[in-house]
């Protein structure tokens, strides 16, 4: 069983591949977004580049819960979940990697500021595709900072199906949003500039 | 000469033309070729989920033989069975198959 958003869900509500491809296929652009982070590229020629426009909010909003780092504490369940799960040989593999840049940095650090709209484009590969979708929708009406405390491991925890070959596409999906992150940061007079695939394995 | 098979079209493909002629002939020794890849499109990809017969007896001639057995990848997700498939089989993308292909290219590569 797995927990996410407080919910219990069966292991066969994990989220596919397929569904998010599709989704983000079918899903219309935004264009003109005013905050566009670098075209990161990845392994295999592959390349992704998030766009964001972001908010900041106003005193009395600031005061509320913050559902979004309930939410990553949920992922961080289903990742040691998903860990506990898989094979020796994948842990190492993939989990150094994936779990790569998911401590406390401070890219996007800027937790007065909500992701009002995500946008990407990316190169067509079905995973790819699939986990760009996935993170612009974990980012969107999120904070800069619940937004940059994704980790490629949660994102792979999201689904039920990426083979650990292609664990490389969550990690590239996430050097591009915070890429985008720190440009966001950037306009938000926050300025400092830490690499965009500081502590991201490519 | 080394070959490689792309099981494209649908219908009696796998069933028949791989499961009666080839995979037999390759477990006798005596498919006349090399055969250095199999590349399975849309529901020939189901062939590759761990407990097909045809799937599990393709899997130990490849491991005998060092045979890449490689499912479209798109075409596993959309069916679920991506992270169900028989040992050493893989899935990928155009690339991903000519990359695994490369240390050992075809001669040929026969569509069926």
């Amino acid at each position: 069983m797995l927990q996410d958003k407080g919910c219990v869900l069966p292991k066969s509500a994990k989220r596919s591949v397929h569904h998010y491809y599709l989704k983000g296929l079918s899903r219309p652009r935004v264009a003109g977004l005013p905050v566009a982070g670098e075209s990161v590229p990845g392994r295999d020629g592959l390349s992704a580049r998030f766009s964001l426009r972001v908010r900041e909010l106003g005193e009395d909003a600031r005061a509320g819960p913050d559902d979004d780092n309930a939410r990553n504490s949920a992922g961080a369940a289903i990742v040691a979940e998903r860990a506990e799960a898989s094979s020796a040989a994948s842990r190492e593999d993939a989990s150094d990697d994936a779990h790569a840049g998911s401590s406390d940095e401070k890219i996007g650090d800027c937790p007065h500021f909500v992701i009002d709209e995500v946008d990407y484009t990316a190169s067509t590969c079905v995973v790819l595709l699939a986990v760009c979708e996935r993170l612009a929708e974990r980012a969107r009406g999120g904070t800069m900072a619940s937004a940059s405390a994704i980790s490629p491991a949660d994102l792979i925890a999201d689904f039920a199906d990426i083979p650990s070959a292609k664990f490389d596409r969550a990690i590239l999906a996430v050097a591009a949003l915070r890429s985008a992150l720190i440009k966001a940061r950037e306009h938000a007079g926050d300025v400092s500039s830490p690499s965009h695939s500081e502590g991201v394995s490519v | 000469m080394k070959v490689a098979y792309v099981f494209t079209t649908q219908g009696h493909t796998v069933s028949y033309k791989l499961g009666k002629m080839i995979l037999p002939q390759l477990e006798e020794g005596r498919h006349g070729v090399d055969v250095v890849g199999m590349f399975f499109f849309e529901d020939n990809t189901y062939v590759l989920r761990k407990g097909d017969p045809i799937g599990e007896r393709l899997a130990k001639v490849a491991r005998d033989k060092g045979m890449l057995l490689m499912g479209c990848d798109q075409c596993a997700f959309e069916r679920q069975i991506a992270d169900d498939l028989v040992e050493g089989a893989t899935i990928g993308c155009f690339p991903d198959l000519y990359g695994a292909l490369g240390g050992n290219p075809p001669d040929l590569v026969i569509s069926l």
